[in-house]
């Protein structure tokens, strides 16, 4: 009798300690951003989500009844779940404490964010894990493709197949592959995809990328409106927003933001270097990148990740509006546009690298890489190489998922700021010195 | 050995036809006991235009008819595949809702107006304005058994290379300056803008638009299945009057223009051709285009006319759209990530590249190095209201279109 | 506007300043930090001014860098250890030096630093986790072995055999050491182990394929001729060592300072 008592309460005692470190740090991460001054009006959605789904620990807020359908990644097409009368999750993690949960779980180089993935599903606690239906999982890397396999332990999961190339005949194999896919989601909603339904979504999911492009438009502008680790936690936000509400709350955004360049109400005053931050993605709370730029006197004037800026940049286009052709629209922006290493050949990663550094004026490139992701690894040289003879200094910063490398990484950081501070005409000292 | 098969594949298709170019006399689709070439308003609005019509009704009724069982039997051949079963209901059947569609541009508006008017003068414009100026010749194959066209179109002496050689020098000379004039100013623009079978194949794709009807996507395979076609289809046209054939026979622009002015005509292998062209051109836009022989003999002039598509290489996203979108199906306007022109011997300037392009800039149509026609991400996104009663429960307000930084 | 700029080098045992003008180190100075990081850094300027009879007016920039940098109150400017460094070897690198690569070995840390041919940092790899490769793991090897950090250099270069010493954690070092000491080896090639043992270390941090150009050793570690001798060994190339090594950092501080005065 007295030994039951005991695991049950050690039991207890596990997901006390968890709950607490993992609600712990996602709160030390919003309260640094909420303390980080300049937060645009009309910010409090986005981190009420952020705080909903990691501090409070409660799922998704959706419309009771409406089933959650998890992916790992932007290719999964957000329109058919929509129009299969769910709603995306993105299930990305940067959370330390599922990390170091999943740390022993999963083999010691992989990525930090497979490992979280597995830190959730091993303890099982975060409704918005736990809640989903279904798991999408596009197979970009190897780690994915084990977590998957993984993941099906304890839930549906759909796995996708990802050519390798972006070729007319691999566009015509993803178009099937998604048509399982609906017929997948339909089977667990137990609602038909129409045309109706489709064409409602890609208006749904088409405004909020609307929004975002006026966003990231507005952004842009220097001197600036608005932080890019704020920034950066509004793009986070949409993970676990409906696309309408999302967009809805970015629309109010935009507007306070249009005020605030009508007013030259700017968040900073001085010259500030700009940076481009590019690699593997930043999933909240794993913030300390972009807010230890923004600590050490940069400023993130554009992302190239897959959580942020790229996350729904690109729209399907839809050139023939019959509902094989819409079909054919998702898969076509699914793989055609989409700079993720994944690919054999990546090189129209350069040319977005350099569209963003020509509009956002970027003075210096901080390349990100989880410690463990190969194919963003395997891209850095040629991209140094390349950046290089435009001028634009570029590090590699590697990251993993734990608080001990936040030293290491600010004197980079610094360092790397100075660099670019340097390359400046300096300011000069005009007071008369008296004495010491 | 596929690749024996395929030539093998080829070469009798193209020698077939040849042969049903040769002997389209044999061959007809609906003879007149009498040919009728006078014409005038009166004829137009009396019971006989209506006699001198029914051939052409006949092929636009088989056309639809052909349409019909085509979406019909892709439907029942989905349904069969138990891999398409599930979706093959929705596909084949006609939606009553609407996807989100752009505001239109006024480039496309102008293209239309355009291609309108050229066909009413090209088809009418004798009897319209009472003259004619038959010593402009332009590339179009709008048909010169048609009497009532104001200027004359280059089809006929292209095809009948030795009747032109008997003319007087002057004449030939004419010709020959017009024609080159019109391709150097405008190029395969001409196809897009005054091209009278191009607006036919452009109201056919348009209905299938209209209906939603599925089309047919063509990948590059595909494409280059077309490209020996193509020049069997330039060589039959420069070279079958030397053999001793008529091009007039095949020439499916033979049941339109000179009909619809009036003009009784015969028809013969052009009958049925016209038939393949209007079910071909519902299905995948402007199929002939990619066939034409005398827009490929236009498009051998691209690299000298004003008419330009340019690209920022940088700008764009490899998304492809362009390349889904059109209608030649151009893939380097996708592929190319140096040069800025990205003009092709078979783009006819129709701009539906540029409608597609979602990236600011990245592509744009120039006519002498003007910009006339440019991509812009806000057009594409006008599209995109959110209609549905959880948006406007959550406060979304239709009339705040919110302005543009 | 003054025509004279200092820099001052905080580091956690030891604060130096350098004194430049006209393009040229003047003079430098050093001193124990002790508790009042700002107050050894004002006696160090004012005596650098007075030693060189400089009035405080003509010092037109006072740059600080170290790891005490934001705490030097009587410097305008702070700015971090590898740009400073960097810097510094502009002024500090002997004749012939194409830039390259820079090994820093200061008492309680160690840097590599890459350089492009126009001195700019292009990368860099930071010891900061352990004393292995530091001045610390030199001195606790010393202390053992009975003599100064001074005499380390010579020593080892008298050696006829060089042990190999595996351990490069420092604690783990030293018990090695003094197990080698039980066994009777002679001293000077347990000298010549341990800088063979921290050349090997460092080794492992760079990316040889960064560096283009010349390797220069500066900080404190770059006056051990021993040391010296161990990386031109493993690394079989000339290595150069900048002038005033410990300087480095003050001087490339004091350098930037002149950009801004």
């Amino acid at each position: 009798m007295t030994v039951q008592t005991r695991e049950q309460t050690r039991e207890q005692r596990q997901i006390q300690r968890f709950t607490n470190r993992e609600t712990q740090t996602s709160a030390k991460y919003l309260r640094r951003l909420t303390e980080l001054t300049g937060a645009p009006e009309g910010i409090e959605p986005f981190l009420e989500t952020l705080d909903r789904i990691y501090v409070r620990m409660q799922g998704a807020d959706v419309p009771k009844g409406t089933r959650t359908i998890g992916t790992y990644c932007v290719m999964a097409p957000q329109e058919l779940i929509y129009a299969a009368g769910a709603v995306p999750v993105k299930l990305c993690s940067g959370n330390y404490t599922a990390f170091s949960v999943g740390d022993d779980i999963a083999p010691r180089d992989a990525c930090p964010l497979v490992k979280a993935v597995a830190g959730f599903k091993q303890t099982g606690l975060m409704p918005v894990y736990e809640d989903c239906s279904l798991m999408i999982v596009p197979i970009t890397c190897d780690c994915k493709k084990k977590i998957a396999g993984m993941l099906g332990g304890s839930c549906e999961v759909m796995t996708l197949h990802i050519p390798a190339s972006r070729g007319d005949s691999d566009i015509d194999s993803f178009v099937s592959q998604l048509y399982d896919t609906a017929e997948r989601l339909e089977a667990v909603t137990g609602q038909r995809i129409t045309y109706a339904s489709l064409a409602e979504s890609f208006r749904r999911v088409g405004y909020a990328q609307q929004e975002l492009s006026r966003f990231i438009r507005l952004k842009k502008q220097d001197p600036y409106l608005i932080r890019g680790s704020h920034a950066m936690a509004i793009m986070n936000a949409a993970a676990y927003m409906s696309a309408e509400k999302w967009g809805l709350a970015l629309h109010k955004v935009n507007e306070n933001l249009k005020r605030r360049a009508a007013a030259k109400q700017t968040v900073t005053s001085k010259k500030l270097p700009r940076i481009l931050l590019t690699g593997s993605p930043i999933v909240f709370p794993n913030l300390k990148i972009p807010l230890l730029i923004e600590e050490s006197g940069g400023i993130v004037a554009g992302d190239e990740t897959c959580m942020g800026e790229r996350g729904m940049w690109d729209p399907a286009v839809i050139t023939d509006n019959s509902f094989d052709g819409m079909m054919r629209a998702l898969a076509n922006r699914a793989l055609r546009p989409c700079p993720c290493p994944t690919f054999a050949d990546n090189t129209q990663r350069i040319f977005r690298l350099k569209q963003l550094i020509k509009e956002n004026k970027i003075q210096g490139v901080i390349y990100h890489v989880l410690r463990g992701c190969l194919v963003y690894d395997f891209e850095y040289r040629r991209i140094e190489e390349e950046l290089g003879s435009l001028g634009v200094p570029v590090i590699r910063l590697e990251s993993d998922y734990n608080e001990e490398d936040v030293e290491q990484l600010r004197i980079r950081i610094e360092a790397f700021i100075e660099l670019i501070k340097l390359r400046q005409p300096a300011e000069k000292r005009t007071a008369v010195r008296s004495g010491f | 050995m596929r690749s024996k098969r395929k030539i093998i594949v080829t070469v009798l298709v193209c020698a077939g036809l040849a042969a049903l170019a040769y002997f389209a006399w044999l061959l007809p689709f609906w003879e007149f006991a009498s040919s009728d070439f006078e014409v005038s308003w009166d004829k137009i609005f009396s019971w006989a235009y209506l006699k001198t019509l029914l051939p052409l009704g006949i092929i636009i009724a088989l056309s639809a008819a052909g349409i019909v069982l085509t979406v019909k039997l892709r439907k029942a051949l989905a349904k069969a595949d138990k891999q398409t079963r599930r979706f093959a209901e929705i596909r084949g059947s006609r939606p009553n809702a609407a996807a989100p569609k752009q505001k239109p541009a006024a480039f496309m508006v102008i293209r239309w107006i355009v291609m309108i008017c050229s066909a009413a003068v090209l088809i009418f414009g004798g009897l319209i304005f009472g003259l004619g100026v038959s010593s402009l010749s332009i590339p179009v194959l709008s048909c010169p058994w048609n009497s009532e066209e104001m200027t004359s179109s280059s089809c006929y002496y292209l095809s009948h290379l030795n009747e032109l050689f008997e003319l007087p020098i002057k004449n030939i000379l004419l010709f020959f300056g017009s024609s080159v004039l019109f391709i150097i100013l405008l190029g395969r623009a001409i196809c897009a803008f005054l091209c009278p079978l191009g607006l036919v194949q452009d109201i056919t794709d348009r209905i299938r638009r209209k209906t939603k009807t599925e089309g047919l996507a063509m990948n590059d395979r595909m494409y280059g299945a077309l490209k020996p076609i193509k020049w069997a289809l330039v060589l039959i046209f420069i070279g079958l009057c030397f053999a001793g054939g008529n091009f007039c026979n095949f020439c499916p622009m033979v049941a339109v223009a000179p009909i619809l002015a009036g003009i009784s005509t015969s028809l013969y292998v052009s009958g049925f051709l016209l038939i393949f062209v209007l079910i071909g051109s519902f299905f995948k836009r402007r199929l002939f285009c990619t066939v034409c022989p005398l827009g490929t003999l236009m498009g051998l002039f691209h690299r000298i006319s004003l008419f330009r598509v340019k690209k920022d290489c940088t700008a764009c996203t490899e998304c492809g759209a362009c390349y889904e979108a059109c209608p030649m199906g151009i893939k380097q306007i996708y592929t190319e990530r140096s040069k800025a022109d990205v003009t092709d011997a078979n783009c006819i300037m129709c701009g539906e590249c540029v409608r597609c392009c979602p990236e600011d800039n990245a592509l744009s149509l120039t006519f002498a190095g003007a910009k006339i026609y440019t991509s812009s991400r806000i057009k594409i996104m006008s599209g995109y209201e959110p209609f549905t009663k959880e948006s406007e429960a959550a406060g979304y307000d239709r009339t705040d279109k919110g302005t543009d930084p | 506007m003054g025509k004279y700029y200092i820099g001052l080098d905080g580091g956690s045992t030891y604060l130096k300043a350098a004194l430049i003008g006209g393009g040229r180190v003047i003079d430098t100075m050093v001193r124990s930090t002790g508790i009042d990081n700002d107050g050894t850094a004002r006696r160090l300027s004012s005596e650098l001014c007075s030693r060189n009879g400089i009035t405080p007016q003509e010092i037109g920039y006072i740059m600080a860098t170290g790891y005490s940098r934001k705490v030097l109150e009587v410097a305008d400017d702070d700015i971090s250890e590898i740009t400073a460094h960097a810097y510094g070897v502009r002024l500090t690198a002997p004749q012939g030096y194409r830039p390259g690569m820079i090994i820093d070995i200061g008492g309680q840390d160690s840097k590599i630093i890459y350089l492009d041919p126009n001195y700019a940092v292009k990368n860099f790899t930071m010891n900061d986790k352990c004393a292995a490769g530091t001045g610390k793991f030199m001195e606790v090897i010393a202390q053992i072995l009975e003599t100064t950090i001074d005499n380390v250099g010579p020593l080892s270069l008298e050696a006829a055999n060089p042990c190999d010493i595996n351990s490069t954690c420092v604690v783990f070092a030293q018990s090695e050491v003094i197990s080698l000491v039980a066994r009777k080896y002679d001293r000077r090639d347990i000298l010549a182990g341990m800088h063979l043992s921290m050349a090997r270390r460092m080794i492992k941090m760079m990316k040889k394929s960064e560096a283009g150009g010349d390797i220069l050793m500066t900080g404190g570690g770059a006056l051990n001729v021993g040391l010296h001798r161990a990386f031109e060994e493993e690394l079989m190339r000339d290595i150069f060592v900048a002038r005033y090594p410990q300087f480095n950092g003050a001087i490339g501080a004091a350098l930037i300072a002149s950009e801004r005065g």
